[in-house]
């Protein structure tokens, strides 16, 4: 028998409905909380120096130590000397630059990197969370100047703290400055 | 001789979530639990939603709780509680969706039992229906039609909520409703 499709307040009601709980459900969290309350709130020295800040991290630097890093691991894996080995796959095969961004950020909900890359669009380019406050992205980019800045939470636009700052732009000096090499 | 009956009247007073965090930073450990057992429910119907799968759901909601315990400290109580710790959920949901998304691109099918059990007294047809159409939006367009349809959020705290801007959020409700509708008379239709 054919149905007539329902209407939005049918809608709304049935996805309204609460669900069925596990009643276990809710004490293994409350069990899991107990575990980390046992470890206590004190604040120890040990918990100021873990203590979770907002660190802004510039690309160019970041991608700069990632590199030195590793140089430096390859160094001690292979042995003295510089390597002599083939060269690296060429990253600028169809003239675009992979780029790091990486925002630290424990209590961000959301980040997202806009620039003229990609028309200022925050929902262009979202920056994943690989761990826990830590918020990252590689994106293509040609080479030249490029203007950006960071979206926190869809309404914080923040420049980039430890990059150079876009002289009087439109948002009022409020972008970063990028240089990405390479090209003619 | 007639006895005469008392009435005392008692009104128990719940505490609010406000009250309870603050219990719980003072270190009364049976705080939270209740703040748990209160806000599980809606936690779980957003999760369910969001996710079509219990198992996923209640990990959302778990590690959501959990986050927000140890985040408890950044609580500022200017903040409803349960917005602040739907913000957490919502986040959890979007991770463990897009971690299980890149493993498998599941949509809840008819065939599929109901990532939401029905009530005896509901009709579990439309909600086989609903879930089928709801995972067909895009994540965005889901939690956004959610919060502000199903949570009741209004457009700015909803905004809030996702990290979206209020106008990019009216869109996507107005959108999510718009879509739904029109899978659901598809489905009719076929």
């Amino acid at each position: 028998m054919k149905r007539d499709p329902p209407n939005w307040n049918q809608v709304v009601r049935e996805l309204k409905a609460m669900p069925p709980v596990d009643p276990a459900a809710p004490e293994r969290i409350v069990q899991e909380i107990r575990g980390i309350e046992r470890r206590g709130w004190g604040a120890t020295a040990w918990e100021w120096l873990l203590r979770k800040r907002r660190v802004m991290i510039a690309p160019l630097p970041a991608m700069a130590g990632a590199a030195a890093v590793i140089v430096v691991l390859t160094v001690l894996l292979r042995g003295a000397g510089p390597s002599t080995g083939e060269a690296g796959p060429d990253t600028s095969s169809f003239g675009m630059h992979p780029t790091q961004f990486m925002v630290v950020d424990q209590e961000a909900a959301h980040v997202a990197v806009v620039g003229d890359f990609n028309g200022w669009d925050p929902t262009a380019h979202s920056l994943e969370q690989v761990s826990p406050g830590v918020w990252s992205l590689v994106v293509p980019l040609e080479p030249g100047r490029h203007t950006y800045a960071y979206v926190v939470d869809g309404e914080r636009w923040i420049p980039d703290s430890l990059a150079a700052r876009a002289p009087g732009d439109e948002f009022g000096g409020r972008n970063s400055v990028l240089l990405v090499a390479g090209g003619p | 001789m007639t006895a005469l009956r008392h009435w005392e009247v008692i009104t128990v007073v719940e505490p609010r979530d406000e009250d309870l965090v603050q219990r719980t930073r003072a270190g009364d450990e049976e705080a939270y639990a209740v703040l748990v057992r209160r806000r599980y429910p809606r936690c779980l119907r957003y999760a369910l939603h969001m996710l079509g799968n219990r198992a996923d759901a209640e990990e959302a909601v778990q590690d959501a709780f959990v986050r927000a315990y140890r985040a408890l400290d950044r609580y500022e109580e200017r903040q409803r509680f349960e917005a602040w710790l739907f913000r957490i959920l919502v986040n959890q949901c979007r991770t463990l969706g897009r971690r299980r998304g890149r493993r498998e691109r599941s949509i809840v099918s008819y065939e599929d039992p109901p990532a939401v059990a029905a009530p005896e007294d509901g009709d579990v047809h439309l909600r086989l229906e609903l879930e089928h159409a709801l995972q067909q939006l895009t994540p965005e367009y889901r939690e956004a039609l959610l919060l502000h349809y199903v949570e009741d959020q209004s457009y700015e705290d909803a905004a809030r909520v996702t990290g979206a801007s209020v106008s990019a959020l009216k869109m996507r409700v107005m959108r999510a409703r718009e879509q739904l509708r029109h899978i659901l008379e598809e489905d009719h239709e076929t």
